[in-house]
């Protein structure tokens, strides 16, 4: 029962990895963010070679905490909804079966922060640190195991799973993905225009009052509403959005629907921080056409890649390529901006490839 | 295989979407459980076959009090998974295969050869399950309950996408199953399966049995189907508080 369950969990996942880097250039990018990840790592533990015990201390309880209470609480997350969604549930209810599931995702999670811990130790010279790295690792995966499991919803058991609105199947599209990205099940349309027309006059009530505070607090009190609006704009229907390729929808329309709120959002705030005074906000501006361009990205290769895909390693895939561009992007900045596209045609691709199919 | 439940209450989100359960189903033969939505089918059906918790109240399998074992109830019941919770990106063929049988129902002499030519899921079982329609998906999560050749089987509600065809034939081929020795409890949104399939029924309102139908009560709908069909809807109605 145990090894049906790990050779179902690794079906997949071997699955996931080979949808999101097929060719052997998606390989060749992988080895390169390794190699950049770990110069980087090794960059970091040379010259972090002056710091005293009780910071090292620090660093390392501070790096595997956290990992060990992730790790055990998305493993466990993830046993809750086998046990009740999954044709395996007879094995995710198994007790030798779920330590087993637990045991070997601890160990996949630990080779990386102890190779990571071992690079830093050896740098050091504190072998007592690795010791420091393993409790920390176990108290943070102990007190995750104490924690109760919320109810495993599959995405058909969501209440909120939205009905399709009448009318044209381009305006429904729309109102559905504003439905989840500004919570409201009703006048979704108008609670986005409340929301971009919020965001402009706080924005510019920001860059006004401003004026005579410190340029800082001035800076984050004017992205402050941005930010809200892309953190609601990045909530997105992973079941409707794979779905619409085979209803015959094509990757621009659901770039443009994901899209829709945030870049309204950009143009509100632009034009607020340009009216607030624009010699003092250029950074402003800066940042603001920096950050709506990421969340946009982010939320296109979400849209893209979700047709035919668990929408979990997706996420998972595209946190990992994000980290990785944005490493790439501090050291090589042109070769990241020709990253980014390639990875958008392969997603784009990805997408146009799904079409209604019956036997 | 004869399963008892008694005084069951299952808390979903918290609110008891079943409330106070108590039936028994006793050797082989179809029952099928009916009530509007939301009255707490799938929850019931859920928590027998061990997918959920229970909070208050008992299950017997076989006179084994099972209740705090969902281990051992999902082990012992067949349940057919939701068709939108099946891997996407795995082809029926390969879920098959981890699940244990990579070709059941094969063999003209296999018990389940006549629901898998029902359920008429080869064209497709190389295809991923992501690029499935929701009747395709349906039919293979249907097929998933029987694969460890389990000798009790809940469906909720089965036919649900499925084509008329297909529909047709599945519930012939259930029914066939149920009178050769399986024990099968299906939800169902429609009294034509209940009156000419069905050995006994129960009727779930608000959580509660609110009326169970034995094979002479079942028999006597067969016969005026119309009149039962009339009654059964009124008292559902009258249930919901909507007459």
């Amino acid at each position: 029962m145990a090894n049906r369950l790990i050779r179902y969990e690794a079906r997949l996942f071997r699955r996931s990895v080979g949808d999101g880097f097929r060719g052997p250039a998606d390989i060749a990018l992988l080895v390169l963010l390794a190699i950049i990840a770990f110069a980087w790592l090794r960059d970091r533990a040379m010259s972090a070679r002056t710091l005293a015990l009780a910071p090292e201390a620090f660093w390392f309880a501070a790096l595997a905490v956290p990992v060990g209470f992730t790790v055990q609480r998305l493993a466990s997350q993830r046993l809750a909804w086998l046990a009740e969604h999954s044709p395996l549930a007879a094995d995710a209810l198994e007790g030798r079966a779920r330590r087993l599931y637990l045991a070997i995702a601890h160990l996949i999670a630990a080779v990386p922060v102890f190779a990571a811990a071992s690079l830093l130790a050896t740098a050091l010279d504190r072998p007592a640190a690795l010791a420091i790295a393993a409790a920390a690792y176990a108290i943070g995966a102990g007190s995750a195991s104490i924690m109760p499991i919320r109810r495993a919803r599959s995405a058909a058991a969501r209440d909120g799973s939205p009905a399709a609105d009448p009318g044209s199947g381009g305006r429904a599209v729309l109102a559905l993905v504003l439905r989840r990205q500004t919570g409201r099940r009703a006048q979704a349309a108008t609670w986005a225009m409340l929301l971009v027309a919020g965001n402009f006059a706080l924005t510019l009530a920001a860059g006004w009052w401003g004026t005579a505070q410190p340029d800082a607090l001035r800076v984050a009190m004017m992205l402050l509403p941005s930010l809200v609006v892309l953190l609601m704009s990045s909530r997105l229907d992973a079941f409707m959005l794979g779905f619409l390729p085979y209803a015959g929808y094509t990757p621009a329309f659901i770039a443009a629907g994901v899209s829709a709120l945030p870049a309204a959002s950009l143009a509100a705030s632009a034009m607020a921080a340009i009216m607030a005074g624009p010699a003092a906000n250029i950074g402003v501006l800066m940042i603001l056409v920096l950050g709506h361009a990421g969340f946009i990205l982010i939320g296109i290769a979400r849209a893209w890649l979700y047709p035919g895909r668990q929408p979990r390693s997706v996420d998972f895939q595209l946190q990992l390529e994000a980290a990785g561009l944005l490493a790439i992007a501090v050291l090589l900045p042109p070769l990241a901006i020709a990253g980014l596209g390639w990875r958008l045609w392969r997603f784009r691709l990805h997408c146009r490839s799904f079409r209604w199919v019956q036997p | 295989m004869r399963i008892e439940v008694r005084n069951l209450t299952v808390f979903r989100d918290g609110y008891p979407a079943v409330q106070d359960a108590s039936f028994a189903v006793d050797g082989a033969g179809w029952t099928g459980l009916v009530g509007a939505n939301g009255s707490g089918k799938t929850s019931l059906l859920r928590a027998l076959a061990g997918r959920i918790e229970v909070q208050e109240g008992a299950i017997l399998i076989d006179g084994t009090d099972l209740t705090a074992d969902r281990a051992a109830r999902a082990r012992a019941i067949g349940f057919a998974p939701d068709a939108a919770a099946l891997p996407e990106s795995l082809s029926g063929r390969e879920l098959f295969a981890i699940l244990g049988d990579a070709s059941p129902g094969l063999e003209p002499a296999d018990p389940l050869a006549p629901l898998r030519r029902a359920l008429a899921f080869d064209p497709f079982l190389d295809r991923r399950i992501g690029a499935l329609s929701a009747g395709m998906k349906q039919r293979l999560a249907i097929f998933c309950a029987f694969l460890n050749r389990p000798t009790v089987v809940i469906l909720d509600e089965p036919f649900n996408w499925l084509d008329p065809i297909c529909a047709f034939d599945t519930r012939n081929a259930l029914a066939a199953l149920a009178e050769g020795g399986l024990t099968l409890i299906t939800a169902l949104h429609e009294m034509n399966s209940l009156v000419r399939h069905c050995r006994s029924g129960l009727l779930l309102s608000d959580g509660r049995i609110s009326r169970r139908l034995d094979a002479k009560a079942l028999a006597g709908g067969a016969r005026d189907f119309a009149a039962f069909e009339a009654e059964m809807i009124a008292g559902l109605r009258g249930e919901r508080g909507d007459a």
